[in-house]
């Protein structure tokens, strides 16, 4: 092939060739991936379920701590129900507004232990991980609904087993909890919880499987019982 | 000595005025408003709800403030005035309304809100609360909720993060990595392409 033959033959394949191919190349894989081989390949395709999402999010460092730890051995100021057992004051309460950090969280045999938000937005899951604020707070006697990101600070939920213990420390006090059943569950499963139950309870849950990045379909739920904490004080105040 | 009494108790009761109460609990103001929105809404007949999920923010948020009789009053004749509204557009649900009616119900809502200070903006469908601070406490599209469905029927709504259950596949550090990837994989395709032809 002559000098002359060759460079009429790059000049005709190249420029917008440069940029054109790779993208077709890319955009093409994606495709048949997803068609084709989906089921196999779910970790790419949740991947780039994210790349193309168009959720802003706020990925921010700042927000405002609360969470002043109450020593094992301190005593916090409670009052009594109406059945005799104490209760922590409510007015010695600062509740959290949502994104505070108030609380941590502990699991020692998965190696946990992270700051804990009210509010289980971007900034909360950044930074440790949240009390979803359609639930309630340790000890309100409701459900506590705790989300965190599978890769970073609930990743080690993976070696969650029956009768582990659970160890939230908050400013109005330490509540233990002992791990009841672990369950993978579909995200849209609405029975994964109940949010009007009038009985303490901890669920966390994170994506499943642990390794897969982006948008999973399943998640991976650790349920608790409260074995020892003081309730908070839920007794009607009289109002201004 | 009875004035060396009288400064010792003065200030007995200053320092107990001064140790820290926070506006905590929920009121028997508060009770009230949480009772009037957990009743129903009679929507083309039938008994429809405010989602479990969004009453339980509302109490949430009450635990932050403390909330006057006289507010309490009005905020539940607010609620009382949207559920009219609601009942009056024939609609199966918050979705099905029209704009006028939405635009209607939104407005509503803003007195609502301004009763404690706050505001109410939307953007489209979906609805932001914020509080007198600024801070958000409520955002999602709005919607109610049947409860003689079954366990299969979602009692929670749908916020505009997902809903009750959230993504947490992906933080910040992963979403890079896998923009960054892409970009790599373009880079290389485009390498490779480029080197291939010039040796051809």
């Amino acid at each position: 092939m002559s000098r002359a033959h060759k460079h009429r033959h790059n000049k005709k394949v190249g420029g917008k060739s440069f940029v054109i191919l790779p993208i077709l190349f890319f955009v093409g894989i994606f495709t048949v991936m997803y068609i084709a081989i989906a089921p196999t390949f779910g970790t790419l395709i949740s991947a780039a379920s994210v790349m193309f999402s168009d959720g802003e999010n706020d990925y921010s460092t700042e927000y405002k701590n609360i969470f002043v730890p109450v020593q094992e051995n301190a005593t916090v100021e409670t009052v009594t129900n109406t059945v005799g057992e104490p209760e922590v004051k409510a007015e010695t309460v600062e509740f959290p507004h949502y994104g505070n950090q108030f609380a941590e969280i502990k699991i020692p045999a998965c190696d946990i232990e992270c700051p804990l938000f009210m509010g289980d937005g971007d900034v909360a899951l950044s930074n440790g991980v949240g009390i979803y604020y359609g639930s309630f707070l340790p000890g309100y006697g409701g459900t506590t609904l705790i989300a965190g990101h599978n890769n970073t600070f609930f990743n080690g939920l993976k070696y969650a087993e029956a009768g582990q213990e659970i160890i939230i420390r908050t400013s109005y006090g330490n509540y233990k909890y002992v791990i009841r059943e672990t369950a993978v569950k579909d995200s849209l499963d609405t029975t994964a919880y109940d949010l009007s139950a009038d009985y303490e309870n901890l669920i966390l849950y994170t994506c499943y499987p642990f390794d897969e990045i982006g948008l999973t379909k399943d998640r991976f739920f650790v349920y608790a019982d409260l074995v020892e904490g003081i309730p908070l004080e839920k007794e009607i105040g009289e109002g201004e | 000595m009875k004035k060396v009494a009288s400064i010792f108790v003065a200030l007995l009761l200053v320092a107990v005025s001064v140790v820290s109460a926070f506006a905590a609990d929920i009121n028997a103001n508060e009770k009230k408003v949480l009772d009037e929105l957990k009743t129903s809404v009679k929507m083309q007949g039938k008994d429809m709800y405010w989602p479990e999920s969004f009453v339980n923010q509302a109490e949430n948020y009450f635990n932050t403030i403390d909330l006057t009789a006289e507010q309490a009053d009005e905020i539940i004749a607010n609620i009382k005035t949207g559920k009219t509204q609601l009942e009056a557009t024939g609609a199966k649900n918050i979705a099905d309304c029209t704009k006028t009616q939405k635009k209607e119900l939104f407005a509503t809502l803003g007195k609502g809100m301004a009763i404690v200070g706050g505001t109410a903006t939307h953007v489209g469908d979906e609805i932001t609360l914020k509080d007198k601070n600024g801070e958000v406490i409520f955002k999602a599209v709005p919607t109610l909720v049947s409860k003689d469905g079954g366990k299969s029927v979602d009692v929670n709504g749908k916020t505009t993060d997902g809903g009750v259950i959230k993504t947490t596949g992906a933080s910040a550090n992963t979403m890079v990595f896998v923009v960054v990837g892409a970009f790599a994989v373009l880079a290389i395709a485009g390498g490779v392409f480029f080197v291939v032809k010039k040796r051809g």
